[in-house]
């Protein structure tokens, strides 16, 4: 039964994002008659799954929600900005009831309580005070929802009891039969179930009823198969139907498959087309041992259906996949068949944590093997060596594809923050709108996770202290509505988030004086506007004069930036007074390999990150200056950059009494600072898989964490955001840290 | 009656991986020991206390190498062939402990294990849950979570 429930709840965070999509495409006014079909299947599917768990409170407002929803697809109501406001409203407390149902909380009565009244209050409006609320008509319908089968039955309020499964989205006038067809087209179905389908959960039954609200349907059985009663006995499913269907005006082949999808490859099914004289159409044929009269009778039918039935023979087996993935998503009703449809499966995370521990474990155990095949004597066998390179490729390609897997669009995580924007919005007092792009980007799904906290702190800020107060907005010629903008994209093996919003930018001065302050700085510190801007990274900064409700909880950006950092991210802010303010989070694309380049420092292998470095170079003494405190800078291209001794500030070794015999690393870290690593010696380049040391030790101060090199040996990768002395970022990667910081000549 | 102790007994009974530093005996709870390996050389941590030798690399698994003999006061270990390394799972933590040497495997009963001596220094009495009487030789019994090292408790 949990099993059950979990899945519920997966389905849940799908058709949520559905609703939500849907919301924003009627926001942005992008939305058509589709969209208000999947937005209220969606919420039907949530009240259905509701329905099967007991969980009242949530019947209850989908229904109510679900009302609405289908007064607007029936144009009883019109999109306005009431309505789409009412229905985030809607939207946001039906996520909070799932969540609540979820971990089995119970939200307080009132929550939601006005969206519900609200939502009652529309439908009721809208059908002049009939057909409002009815929670035994919710349960009925709940109940229903939970056959497994194939369509989605609509609920409709005004009290037509026709079965229900009129309501399939896309198809014109369904109901009524048309006279005017008569002597036209007719279709001939046989079908036949495989006992899989029965098995399944399917019911031959509602697939015909389907069909039955195309057109006038006959619908003939044939019982020869069936073994006689008392032989009867685990038998497989015998009966095969034959369908004719004179169909109404615009259902042609394509919608009665459509009712047959999703038993597709289940059955056996054939569909011909006739046409036959109104005469002619009495009766149909019944498989080929029934009695002979009907058969000649129909015989005229089933001529005409031979050939093309020939050419339509089994279908299904290539689609069964798809078949079956719509089972997985239980009754949701796939109607959007002309849309090409990625096949899913749903597997437990850990089962593909485990498959990327082992593949990293097999490229560690890889790289051995050729790093002891190299060893060997010239003389050996070159067919192994060739062997071996093929293994490298595959190893490779296994590690991407299976890294692959754990990649997932941040769609579902800007959703998310479209609700915090009109939350902290709504406790702002603003007007805001989010408008998002590249929301298909793909991130490992740990990053997406851990990113929740961030950015959520992240929007509040924008919100709450970048965007101003409407009037300041219209004075300052701006559009009363403020604009955050979040925007996904991969940029050279990384993905880069930013979060913009269209306010009065960083106040600087206040700022500064802020910092001054609490002594974050001194008053003499030349710093640049980069610089002061992020000065809102640093711990114990609030720029706010009083705590209001949103931000200013005492979690600063400072805990932005380490949750980014933890991650292995960089983060950055650019502000332009009167523009707004943008901020980049700059992340990995998996949080498991990475570019680094292998160094050495008295006598220990060490890997600087890649995305750090930006130049080696083995410095001639003359560009070398002394300071006092022992502390070297290092002046290129008009620069002054400190220089840092790594094997000093891991505390390998005391201080050397020159660099003249180091190589000397250019590193730039998240700020813009840079500061040059000096190293006994510039290894290679090389992809390192990332172990953690916080699983079985705990972290390290200027450390990020461990490789295996090639031999086994374990090399510390160097954090270099700890390794750049700074006024505006503290050292404590350097047991001595350096005073210097960049300066610019 | 007699049958009922016996099973008291036998709940009692719990096996200890014995080992030695220096000349001195000590134990573990054979539940904490994944598997016992010859030394192999450990990459150096920076900042890290004394006592801990560096980490090592267990078919993949990055995991940090305590000196136990530094770690109870006993004096540095200068690591060779020669030397063990017990791999224990603590605090869902693994880690590995140098040791001189491991002696053996024995059932003891817990009942008889007594309190520390109370001549130990504090460091010793911080570390050892108690000694068993093995036939004449003490066996302290370590107190892995103390053990384990302090930073990554408060950590965890």
């Amino acid at each position: 039964m949990s099993d059950l429930r979990d899945m519920f709840f997966e389905e849940c965070d799908d058709l949520l994002e559905v609703l939500s999509t849907g919301l924003e495409d009627l926001q942005n006014e992008t939305s058509d008659a589709e969209t208000i079909n999947a937005m209220f299947r969606s919420v039907h599917s949530i009240k259905g799954g509701a329905g099967a768990f007991g969980l009242d409170r949530l019947i209850k407002f989908a229904h109510a929600f679900e009302n609405v929803l289908d007064d607007l697809r029936s144009d009883k109501i019109g999109v306005d900005a009431t309505i789409t406001a009412l229905m985030f409203s809607g939207f946001d407390h039906l996520s909070d009831l799932v969540d609540a149902a979820r971990d089995d909380n119970d939200l307080p009565d009132t929550d939601g309580a006005a969206v519900l009244a609200e939502l009652k209050q529309t439908t009721q409006n809208a059908n002049g005070g009939v057909g409002g609320d009815d929670d035994d008509d919710a349960n009925e319908v709940s109940s229903d929802d939970f056959e497994v089968q194939a369509m989605d039955f609509s609920l409709d309020l005004g009290g037509d009891d026709d079965g229900g499964i009129g309501d399939l989205p896309g198809l014109p006038s369904l109901g009524g039969g048309d006279d005017a067809t008569d002597g036209a087209t007719h279709f001939v179905v046989k079908f036949k179930a495989d006992p899989v389908l029965y098995t399944r959960g399917h019911d031959p039954a509602l697939l015909f009823r389907a069909l039955g609200e195309m057109g006038e349907l006959s619908i003939e059985a044939d019982r020869s198969e069936v073994a006689p009663l008392e032989s009867l006995k685990d038998a497989p499913a015998a009966i095969s139907w034959t369908l004719t269907l004179r169909p109404d005006d615009g259902i042609d082949e394509s919608t009665i498959r459509e009712i047959f999808e999703f038993v597709e490859g289940q059955c056996t099914l054939h569909i011909s087309e006739t046409v036959v004289e109104a005469a002619a159409e009495e009766d149909t044929a019944p498989v080929a041992d029934a009695p002979a009269a009907p058969v000649a009778e129909a015989a005229p039918a089933a001529a005409a259906a031979a050939p093309v039935a020939k050419a339509e023979a089994k279908p299904a087996p290539a689609k069964a996949p798809k078949a079956e993935k719509q089972e997985a998503k239980g009754g949701d009703g796939g109607k959007k068949s002309s849309e090409p449809r990625n096949s899913t499966i749903r597997v437990d995370l850990n089962r593909v944590d485990r498959l990327i521990n082992l593949v990293g474990e097999l490229v560690i155990s890889e790289a051995m093997l050729r790093q002891s095949m190299n060893e060997l004597p010239v003389s050996a066998n070159s067919a192994v060596s060739e062997a071996i390179g093929q293994l490298k490729t595959l190893s490779g390609v296994l590690q991407e594809s299976v890294m692959a897997i754990r990649a997932q669009p941040v769609r579902g995580l800007f959703q998310r923050m479209s609700r915090i924007v009109r939350e902290s919005s709504r406790q702002a007092g603003k007007t805001s709108r989010l408008v998002m792009v590249g929301e298909a980007t793909e991130v490992d799904k740990t990053v997406t996770e851990r990113l929740v906290e961030p950015l959520t702190h992240m929007i509040r800020n924008s919100v709450d202290h970048g965007l101003e107060k409407a009037e300041d907005r219209v004075a300052a010629g701006k559009p009363e509505m403020g604009t955050i903008k979040l925007e996904a994209a991969h940029r050279s093996g990384r993905v880069v988030i930013s979060l913009s919003d269209d306010g009065a930018g960083v106040n600087r001065a206040k700022v500064r004086q802020k910092a001054e302050e609490k002594g974050l700085i001194r008053p003499e510190d030349d710093l640049t506007d980069s610089d002061i801007d992020n000065l809102l990274f640093r711990p114990g900064f609030s720029t706010a004069d009083e705590i209001s409700q949103l931000s200013g909880r005492g979690v600063g950006m400072d805990v932005v930036r380490s949750e980014i950092q933890a991650l292995g991210g960089r983060i950055n802010l650019q502000s332009e007074p009167g523009k707004g303010t943008t901020i980049t989070i700059s992340l990995p694309l998996t949080l498991a390999v990475m570019e680094g380049m292998l160094i050495e420092v008295a006598g220990e292998s060490l890997v600087v990150p890649t995305v750090a470095l930006r130049e080696t170079l083995q410095p001639g003494q003359a560009n070398i200056h002394d300071f006092c405190d022992g502390d070297r800078g290092l002046s290129v291209n008009d620069s002054m950059l400190p220089i840092v001794d790594l094997g000093e500030a891991l505390g390998f070794r005391a201080p050397l009494p020159d660099f003249s015999n180091q190589s000397l690393l250019l590193i730039e870290g998240e700020s813009g600072r840079r500061s040059a690593l000096a190293v006994d010696g510039i290894v290679e380049q090389r992809e390192v898989v990332i172990k953690g040391l916080e699983q079985n030790y705990q972290s390290i101060p200027g450390i990020a964490a461990a490789t295996i090199l090639g031999n086994g040996k374990i090399a510390l990768i160097v954090d270099t955001d700890q390794m750049i002395p700074s006024p505006g970022n503290g050292n404590p990667g350097l047991r001595k840290g350096s005073e210097l910081a960049e300066v610019n000549l | 009656m007699s049958e009922q102790a016996t099973q008291e007994q036998t709940d009692n009974r719990i096996e200890i991986v014995s080992f030695t530093i220096g000349e001195q005996a000590f134990c573990l709870d054979i539940g904490h020991v994944l598997e016992i390996r010859g030394w192999t050389n450990t990459t150096t941590l920076p900042h890290a206390p004394d006592y801990v030798v560096g980490m090592m690399n267990l078919r993949g698994a990055v995991l940090p190498v305590i000196d136990l003999s530094m770690r109870l006061g006993l004096g540095k270990t200068i690591p060779e062939s020669r030397h063990v390394i017990i791999i224990a799972h603590i605090d869902e933590k693994s880690v590995g402990f140098l040791v001189d040497a491991v002696s053996n495997i024995i059932t003891v009963n817990t009942d008889e294990i007594k309190a520390t001596p109370e001549v130990s220094s504090s460091k010793t009495a911080a570390f050892i849950r108690g000694v068993y009487t093995l036939e004449e030789t003490i066996v302290r019994a370590i107190d892995v979570h103390q053990i384990m090292p302090q930073e990554a408790l408060s950590a965890a």
